[in-house]
């Protein structure tokens, strides 16, 4: 037997042993029905058997709840009290982008407990054994908060959130946003099936305008046939323009132009990245460009350069090499390739200038089935070429594991890149030192009784005759 | 089975009866833990049946629902705990050798690449069915199915 049947034998033996038994279908009804009315006792399993423990779980939870407001008076003032990190130092301060981005640790808070304010970054981080979960990263570089619930934003943390340009939001699938300011989640629908919050997002967000108002999504899974659909949503009036943009067989590569005026599409390998396709936001076809062969739209939504006469350009089965197109079509000069000297590649995420990339660089060589692989620095490229430069270093322990990272495009050219200082997790979440204060009370407690008992027994065989 | 009319009574029971023990295995593999698993498939099925009109395929639904709110249950008892939890065992497993070898490396997957196995290795579901059920792109599980096979194999070859 191969290891694949091998698998299939022992995963069949291993989940038919559990014991399944359906309650009556009628019951389950039942439940959404009180639900509906607003009763309580919906959320408990029909079974339930949760109730035997009902008075355990209270008297359980009064020790918690005492333990809690005991333990806060001992938390760091800092753990209590958090400010955005935009409003620290009377928000004069410029942003940060730090030269050694910190990861996420158990004891990180979450944006919805914590708000950080606008960030420079965003990135996938996990350790091994645990998931991997959108890690913030402040504007003053040191804030880190990491996304509570991702299923809302993403469809099982698969597909990456972009930041807003500015900094002030996350845009995950489904027409979702997160406010970093505040924290709330809200939902404006590309789609119909959008309105389901924790079922099927068929929408992913593939870039965000310069601008802020308007944000591209892809369908999965890519509608089949001949043409794949774009999806722009104005975020000013809520309306949604499908632009047709030909095959593909998967979502597209897209950029805005610097003035959120235009839209630059590739539409995948089927398209062998034979034309790069500019679109209005009205979705009308205005320019088709050449870029060279086998060549993409840099991922990410950062193709455009800023000051918009280049198109940046990549072939996926070389990730050391960078290209360049004319943006307008009317046959400017534009520079040569640049190979960068990264040794497994580089994935663009931003500029910080017309004349300098901002590249991530991975930390181990690419495999043939294209397993996600981590990123380990963030390096400066000119865009005429020459060395590249290191300008911050992610997690790089062997059990870290850093995808996706995106940055506030607005912020960059402006950001300051330097040791950001103290680190800022936020307060400690209740569901991390709850338990933890709670049974060092309770150890507490138990050795004071033991040493009651044990005083008692003593005085007591000192009396005996 | 394929449902596109908004549930009724009878369509919901009829879809209850055949597939709630399949999604509740779907869970116990991705959570760890049973009762989590029934709390996940009855509140997944609590909810289609209150959006049955929004819902036009509920077996697509209710995997993708049951997905991701273990995820979800997984990721609180991640914060809690600093790890993934282990795998529960069931009272009686056939005494297949490489069953301790499968649970091992079942443990050591997130809850994504849990459920990929499933979807794939038990309920033989294409890629694309699959990506459904995990919201994802389809090349993205081949690479979930590729890492989690590369875990399994380096469990069985041990044993």
């Amino acid at each position: 037997m191969n290891t694949e049947q091998r698998v299939r034998a022992a995963l069949r033996d291993l989940v038919d042993a559990v014991p399944v038994a359906p309650p009556p279908p009628a019951a389950v009804r039942s439940r959404a029905q009180r639900y509906e009315r607003g009763s309580g006792a919906d959320r408990a399993r029909v079974r339930g058997a949760g109730h035997r423990l009902a008075p355990v779980l209270a008297a359980a939870g009064l020790m918690l709840v005492v333990a809690a407001v005991a333990a806060v008076g001992l938390l760091p003032r800092w753990a209590i009290s958090p400010e955005p990190s935009s409003l620290r130092g009377g928000g004069v301060a410029g942003p940060v982008l730090p030269d050694r981005f910190a990861g996420r640790t158990p004891g990180t808070a979450s944006v919805e407990a914590a708000p950080p304010g606008p960030a420079i970054a965003v990135f996938d981080h996990a350790t091994a054994g645990t998931v991997d979960i959108p890690v913030v990263v402040g504007v003053d570089g040191r804030t880190y908060r990491e996304v509570g619930d991702v299923s809302r934003l993403t469809n099982a943390g698969d597909d990456p959130v972009l930041l807003a340009p500015d900094g002030s939001a996350l845009a995950g699938g489904g027409g979702s946003f997160l406010d970093l300011t505040t924290g709330e989640l809200t939902v404006r629908p590309v789609l119909p099936g959008d309105t389901l919050r924790d079922g099927w997002k068929p929408t992913v967000p593939l870039a965000w305008s310069p601008d802020g108002r308007w944000l591209a999504y892809g369908r999965i899974p890519v509608p089949e046939g001949d043409r794949t659909d774009l999806a722009l949503l104005d975020l000013d009036t809520g309306e949604v323009t499908f632009v047709t943009t030909g095959r593909g067989d998967g979502p597209p590569r897209v950029a805005f132009s610097p003035d959120s005026s235009e839209l630059a599409v590739s539409t995948g390998v089927a398209d062998g990245g034979a034309a790069i396709r500019i679109f209005d936001l009205a979705g009308d076809l205005v320019r088709e460009l050449s870029p060279p062969a086998g060549h993409l739209l840099a991922p990410n939504g950062t193709a455009w350069s800023p000051d918009g006469a280049l198109l940046l350009v990549q072939d996926p089965q070389r990730p050391r090499r960078l290209a360049f197109v004319d943006a307008s079509g009317t046959g400017a000069a534009v520079p040569g390739p640049v190979t960068v000297d990264q040794p497994y590649g580089v994935e663009p995420v931003g500029w910080r200038g017309p004349e300098t990339l901002l590249l991530a660089a991975y930390r181990e060589p690419g495999s043939a089935s294209g397993v996600p692989r981590s990123l380990a620095r963030l390096v400066e490229v000119p865009v005429a070429g020459g060395a590249s430069r290191v300008v911050s270093v992610f997690p790089h322990g062997e059990r870290d594991h850093v995808e996706d990272v995106r940055l506030a495009s607005g912020l960059l050219p402006l950001a300051e890149i330097r040791d950001a200082g103290r680190l800022d997790h936020g307060p400690v979440p209740a569901e991390y030192w709850i338990p933890r204060v709670a049974g060092g009370a309770m150890a507490l407690v138990a050795a004071l009784l033991a040493g009651l008992l044990v005083r008692r027994w003593w005085a007591g065989r000192r009396a005996a005759p | 089975m394929t449902v596109q009319a908004p549930a009724t009574a009878p369509v919901f029971d009829a879809v209850y009866a055949r597939h709630y023990a399949e999604l509740v295995r779907l869970a116990y593999l991705t959570t760890g833990s049973l009762p989590a698993a029934e709390d996940v498939v009855q509140d997944a099925f609590v909810e289609w049946w209150r959006r049955c009109d929004e819902v036009r395929s509920p077996v697509a639904y209710l995997r993708r629902a049951v997905v991701s709110r273990c995820t979800s249950w997984v990721r609180r008892r991640v914060r809690e705990r600093s790890r993934l939890p282990d795998l529960e065992v069931a009272p009686a497993v056939p005494p297949n050798p490489d069953v301790p070898a499968v649970r091992s490396a079942l443990a050591r997957l997130t809850p994504r690449r849990r459920a990929a196995v499933f979807l794939r290795y038990y309920l033989d579901l294409p890629e694309a069915e699959i990506a459904a059920a995990l919201g994802c792109r389809p090349g993205t599980v081949k690479s979930l199915l590729h890492r989690s096979l590369s875990t399994l194999r380096e469990h069985l070859d041990e044993h």
